[in-house]
């Protein structure tokens, strides 16, 4: 599909538009913590991808197109910072946690006690996770949800391996130092842990 | 104590064991402390319970598709008549139209040389012929009419050697006739200016209809190829 794509099959990158839609627009939702401007750097990830599609020499796809989705997110960024904005409405619902839009993995045979528990660590994680840094906040996303390894985190953010690792160890300490502020999800992260 | 509050290098050990990121070395010794440490053993466990629930996070679905258009990857579609084809056309009808000017231009410039120049020749005409008019009557008139001696008249063109002969050798026998004096031939100079006179103006029909037709069937048949595509 690469290959064709590469030819200049539009329909071919297009059935690859699709297969990674999802992994990229929550990458770029989970960096940028909003849903239109995830909904913009994603759409921007696949014209860039399509523009650049003979710099591609093989290797990991999905790790070039984050490689190219996290880039776009860190410019939005940037450009964010130099011209700050004031949201005219509140955040949308639709960017919680528990709303419609992420029931992708929920599981349907949980108790409701505990659809609650983990719908409220749900809502803490990402409460947490918009308080943190871009640098830390993709790096986390990358290593603990893409399950990326450190060398190819590093590859994606085109940083060495080493700051990948002092990162992501200094982004999990500040997640957790958030979440004191939510107690009882301490103990519920406990319990969640399988050696626990 | 928990994993927050461990110093630095801890933590970046911690969680690089974690990920199965440390050699081995670095692994056999951070088993031991985990071994004897309750406290880094508990730090260890709450990590492993954040990153868990941070891999258990639910993932949104694309709120749209994001698949591209032809027009957003710059694949314009090609179109039914492109523009090379258009820049040939284009010079081919200029080519025709310039004909056309140009024959055009040569008919008006041939026209208005001809009505220029007609007045005072045909003004003149009659002055420079008018000691020989008399003369020439007998000659120019029997023109219109067929007479025995039209043959003769059609062959002044061309005299042969006999008409010549006979014309120098006989005088006499021709004005008996009553057909061609000998004053009454006109002269080489006198004849031309006349004939030049009577010239008619430059056909122009043909080089005009050639152009128009060209330029008609070429509009034509591009019309017709461009249908032809766009079905």
């Amino acid at each position: 599909m690469i290959a064709s794509a590469q030819k200049g099959d539009l329909e071919a990158f297009n059935r690859l538009v699709i297969a990674y839609q999802d992994a990229v627009y929550n990458l770029a939702y989970r960096i940028l913590g909003e849903r239109d401007a995830a909904e913009d750097a994603t759409q921007e990830t696949f014209l860039r991808a399509w523009r650049n599609l003979k710099k591609y020499r093989g290797g990991s796809w999905r790790g070039w197109l984050f490689r190219i989705a996290t880039n776009i997110c860190y410019d939005h960024l940037r450009y964010r910072q130099r011209r700050p904005q004031v949201p005219l409405e509140p955040p949308d619902e639709a960017d919680a946690p528990d709303s419609p839009a992420w029931l992708a993995d929920r599981s349907p045979n949980a108790s409701p006690e505990a659809q609650a528990e983990q719908a409220d660590l749900r809502r803490a994680i990402d409460i947490c996770l918009r308080k943190l840094a871009p640098d830390f906040r993709a790096v986390l996303t990358l290593v603990d949800v893409e399950e990326f390894s450190y060398a190819e985190a590093a590859q994606i953010l085109g940083i060495p391996k080493g700051t990948v690792k002092s990162r992501l160890a200094r982004a999990r300490a500040r997640m957790q130092e958030c979440l004191r502020n939510f107690p009882e999800l301490l103990e519920e992260l406990v319990r969640l842990n399988p050696r626990g | 104590m928990t994993y927050s509050r461990l110093s630095p290098e801890t933590q970046e050990l911690l969680s690089a064991y974690l990920d199965g990121e440390i050699d081995e070395a670095q692994r056999q010794e951070l088993e031991q402390r985990l071994s004897r440490d309750a406290d880094l053993a508990r730090a260890l466990t709450e990590l492993q319970g954040l990153k868990s629930a941070f891999a258990a996070m639910p993932r949104a679905r694309a709120p749209r598709n994001f698949t591209l258009t032809p027009e957003q990857a710059g694949l314009k579609r090609r179109r039914a008549f492109p523009f090379w084809r258009w820049a040939a056309w284009g010079a081919a009808g200029a080519v025709a139209l310039l004909m056309l000017f140009v024959f055009f231009a040569a008919g008006l410039t041939m026209l208005s040389a001809h009505t220029a120049s007609a007045p005072p020749m045909l003004a003149a005409a009659p002055q420079a012929h008018q000691p020989q008019k008399e003369a020439a009557e007998p000659a120019v008139q029997p023109l219109p009419t067929p007479s025995p001696n039209a043959k003769a008249l059609s062959l002044q063109a061309q005299p042969s050697k006999r008409f010549l002969s006979l014309q120098s050798s006989k005088p006499e026998e021709k004005s008996t006739k009553g057909g061609i004096q000998p004053t009454a031939l006109p002269s080489p100079t006198a004849t031309a200016q006349p004939a030049k006179a009577q010239k008619s103006p430059p056909n122009l029909t043909l080089p005009l209809a050639l152009s128009t037709l060209i330029v008609l069937t070429a509009i034509w048949w591009a019309l017709k190829r461009h249908r032809q595509k766009q079905r």
